[in-house]
């Protein structure tokens, strides 16, 4: 062989050596993979898919994938006037929907193909009223002004639903929301804040050794069964799975001002299911709700069933300052306070979360995250809605009604990344004078294109650089700068809660989205790692994934446990916690993978 | 098994004792007055006196006396010793009486007093015999299972007497899962009983009786084994106790003498107590125990036995 040929021979080789790496690299692959699987299926399929991709890819390692994707010119000079709302005593969000021609360009966002992921209102709307009226006050004083507030609302063309100790709920036109606000016993209207169920997106199976523990007998219980209620914000579908899937009779209830126990949910559904599987003989409760006005009074009702149980899935943001207060976490010291356990998924928002203190550089009022890069930006698919909330650390003092309330006004905006630059979408600016809470929230959009979004802040009036906290809501994004620590939803910061990591069912593997503690006064959490990943009747046999998954096994399991034995629920709290499966850092499995067998 | 085939090896051994044991005569007063002593001593009470041609059944002798028992004129049974001297021992019961003698006796004079009844001295009327028995119990909430026992008895009167027991029975408890009771294993009780009976004698061989007492009941119990497995697999120690309790008793049997010492017994027994326990639940893991108390057992059993009685 001659020289010439040697070099075409080596050439070659190179070449198809090139073309190999170039083709296996890993961010090609994901990228190729993302642009064939998001347009294969409706929405919630590729919810599931992408959470296994991500899973699958997203290791440790191949986290330097994603910011080389990320547009790099990301510093805000198009500084929009900042828009106040009109009436400090009406939400943001509210005054944006009572006069929306005042904030959001809706025509220029729908010429770029941007939407509004949530209808604005015809005429009225569903709001919540908190008024002056103190719930430790004499029930005669509550009753009184309680009416007087009621009464103001009915003569202003609203319709009272329900309320809770000093928050009415109730249907308010539009049009008259301001002059509500105006009344002396209303302190602030805003819209119910509302939680979110969380994630399906797997596969799996447990193992926590509870099939041991049915085929014994009951020792010393007097055979009575014990009560567990899945509180959850669904459970579509149940009815047919009476007698199979779920006990053949069970108690339902919905505190939902319609009353509807199936409003196309079935994520309580699921979650049913594996308290079911974990703990045959049980006295099940199906109750949901949509606000925290109705959560509310959906926990006074369990505590006077007499429900031992929770099994809670359920997370919120900006309904707590994150160190175990707030209206949320007060339902659960409520209830662990009376011996109920709380079972509480972590969350699934481990790389949806930021947190970091206010800094600008360049003195221009916008919050830079790295560097001069002042929007922490998220990839999202087309068609897929996003939100987002932020909160600092300025909440005030809890009395276990009210937070003392925020000075220290941020502000907070969305913008969407088209045609090479950034757009601005929308924005939160309540005020904060001192009695409103350090929060802003911003949702949901969707865009007809894949594209990036991503969240800036900025500061309106403020005494001191407050430490901020961002949740994007509503879909799986992984933010360009995360903040794994701290990621709890609420209410798993509560005290009384104990909060469910997730765990692959067959590694033990924490996944990647399980929120993480600690709390933000720097306790532990989560309290348990389970199992996400039971197949179950309601998503098929596909498996159900998320911190979701997880909390029912340790409701079931508390349940299992208090079936077979005579043991305080406090007491099979210590056993579980001794026969936890350790896995490492405590604010990322708790004490250990949920595990009822003996050491 | 092997208890049980000694058990019947004593029973049938006993019989065997007693089916060749005893002595039993026919006396006849051959003194115008002779006296009836309260014990075997002459220097003992005279309790009663009898005529010259009476006659009498004995089946003990003690040194010089023979036992008797007499009918007094207010009915009553008397039981007493008339000394040899007095008395012409004339056949023992085993004895063939031919007819000839029975005939050469049809001469013997009249006695000059009224003949009394002679009451015949079978052991059910003696002041005190054992009694061995063995059968089974049923216990009303437990299961049923083995029982025997023995018992003293001293006889007060004729138709009163006072009886010392004790026994042995078990029941295999069943599983439950009701806090109230015992859990599955096995209950061995050992009451310790005090009764008075009431006899009804039918003749000289059968007498029937009914007892009742008080009793203090020695309980055991082991749990199932599978049961304490099946929690030890799942890293708990199962433990229960039950602590001695007391209690009362009463039934009703029936003796039937074929021999004056020896009777075949047979009985039925009620027994009911109440009894305290404790039951406890650990984890091996934290050592975390959950316990309590058993404070209202009403354990009840039915005992039935068949058995023998030697009186002496």
């Amino acid at each position: 062989m001659n020289k010439s040929k040697v070099c075409l021979w080596t050439i070659i080789f190179i070449a198809a050596l090139t073309i190999i790496l170039v083709s296996y690299n890993p961010a090609t692959i994901l990228d190729e993979f993302l642009k064939n699987s998001h347009n294969t299926g409706i929405p919630e399929i590729q919810k599931m898919n992408s959470f296994k991709i991500k899973f699958a890819l997203y290791e440790p390692g191949n986290l330097a994938i994603l910011p080389n994707k990320f547009p790099s010119n990301s510093n805000i000079i198009d500084v929009p006037k900042v828009q106040k709302n009109l009436s400090p005593k009406i939400e943001f969000g509210l005054s944006k929907l009572i006069h929306p021609e005042a904030f959001v360009d809706l025509n220029k966002l729908r010429a770029m193909g941007v939407y509004p992921a949530i209808d604005f209102p015809g005429t009225a709307i569903q709001v919540v009223v908190e008024s002056v009226i103190d719930p430790k006050a004499s029930a005669t004083g509550v009753f009184l002004a309680a009416n007087l507030v009621r009464n103001q609302i009915e003569a202003l063309g609203g319709r009272y639903e329900t309320s809770h100790e000093n928050l009415i709920q109730c249907q308010m036109p539009l049009a008259s929301i301001e002059a509500l606000a105006q009344g002396p016993l209303v302190t602030f209207i805003r819209r119910p804040y509302r939680p979110k169920a969380l994630a399906v997106t797997s596969e799996g199976v447990a193992k926590t050794g509870a099939n041991k523990w049915q085929s014994v007998a009951s020792y010393r219980t007097g055979g009575v069964k014990p009560k567990i209620a899945v509180l959850d914000l669904g459970f579509s579908g149940y009815g047919s799975k009476l007698g199979s899937e779920l006990p053949p009779s069970v108690t339902v209830r919905s505190f939902r001002a319609d009353n509807n126990l199936t409003p196309n949910q079935i994520h309580g559904t699921a979650c049913a299911e594996i308290v079911y599987d974990m703990c045959p003989n049980v006295n099940l409760y199906l109750v949901n709700f949509s606000t925290d006005v109705e959560q509310h009074n959906a926990v006074n009702w369990l505590i006077s069933e007499g429900i031992q149980i929770i099994s809670y899935s359920i997370g919120w943001t900006n309904a707590g300052d994150g160190r175990g207060t707030g209206p949320i976490c007060e339902d659960v010291k409520k209830a662990a306070d009376r011996g109920i356990i709380w079972a509480c998924s972590a969350g699934n928002s481990a790389e949806e979360h930021w947190e970091g203190t206010f800094s600008s550089a360049d003195g221009d009022s916008w919050h830079n995250y790295s560097g001069s890069d002042e929007i922490n930006s998220f990839y999202l698919y087309k068609n897929h809605s996003v939100g987002g909330s932020l909160n600092w650390d300025d909440w005030g003092i809890w009395n276990g009604t009210v937070y003392g309330g925020s000075n220290n006004d941020y502000d907070f905006w969305l913008y969407i990344y088209y045609s090479g630059s950034w757009h601005l979408v929308d924005w939160s600016a309540g005020w904060q004078t001192g009695g409103q809470w350090p929060t802003e929230w911003i949702g949901y959009w969707y865009a007809n294109f894949d594209t990036y979004w991503g969240f800036a802040i900025s500061k309106f009036d403020t005494t001191r650089n407050c430490k901020l906290e961002i949740f994007v809501d509503g879909n799986d994004s992984l933010l360009r700068y995360y903040s794994l620590a701290g990621s709890l939803d609420i209410p798993a910061d509560a005290p009384g809660a104990l909060a469910v990591g997730a765990t692959d069912w067959n590694t033990d593997v924490l996944h990647y989205y399980s929120s993480r503690g600690p709390t933000h006064d720097g306790r532990n959490k989560p309290d348990f790692s389970a199992p996400s990943g039971v197949s179950t009747a309601s998503y098929g046999a596909t498996a159900f994934y998320g911190t979701s998954a997880s909390a029912p096994h340790l409701a079931g399991a508390f349940g299992l446990m208090k079936d077979k034995t005579p043991y305080s629920l406090s007491d099979i709290t210590k056993i579980l916690q001794a026969r936890a499966v350790y896995l490492g850092d405590a604010n990322l499995y708790g004490i250990g993978r949920l595990s009822l067998e003996k050491k | 098994m092997k208890r049980t085939i000694g058990l019947g090896i004593i029973f049938i051994g006993f019989l065997a004792v007693g089916l060749i044991a005893g002595p039993f005569v026919v006396l006849k007063v051959k003194v115008q007055t002779a006296n009836i002593h309260s014990e075997p001593e002459i220097s003992s009470g005279v309790i009663a006196q009898v005529k010259i041609g009476t006659m009498h059944e004995s089946s003990n002798k003690v040194g010089d006396f023979y036992e008797i028992s007499i009918t007094d004129k207010d009915g009553r049974t008397v039981y007493g010793f008339l000394h040899a001297s007095v008395v012409e021992v004339l056949v023992t019961k085993e004895e063939k009486v031919t007819e000839e003698e029975e005939k050469a006796k049809e001469p013997e004079p009249k006695p000059e007093v009224k003949p009394q009844r002679v009451e015949p001295a079978y052991a059910g009327f003696k002041r005190k015999g054992l009694g061995l028995y063995v059968g089974g119990s049923s216990t009303s909430d437990y299961g049923s299972g083995l029982a025997f026992g023995a018992n003293f008895y001293f006889g007060i009167t004729k138709k009163i007497g006072i009886e010392v027991g004790l026994l042995r029975f078990q029941a295999m408890t069943k599983d439950n899962d009701d806090i109230e009771k015992i859990s599955k294993g096995k209950l061995a009780v050992i009451p310790l009983q005090i009764s008075l009976m009431a006899r009804f004698p039918v003749g000289a061989k059968i007498v029937p009786y009914v007892a009742g007492g008080a009793g203090y009941y020695l309980n055991k119990f082991t749990l199932d084994g599978n049961l304490v497995k099946s929690w030890s697999d799942l890293g708990l120690d199962l433990n229960e106790t039950i602590d001695h309790a007391v209690g009362y008793h009463f039934g009703a049997g029936l003796d039937y003498f074929f021999n004056p010492r020896i009777a075949i017994a047979a009985n039925v027994k009620y027994c009911r107590f109440t009894a305290k326990g404790s039951w406890a639940l650990t984890d091996t893991g934290t050592g975390i125990v959950a316990s309590g108390k058993l404070s209202n057992l009403k354990l009840g059993a039915i005992i039935f036995g068949i058995g023998m009685k030697y009186a002496f």
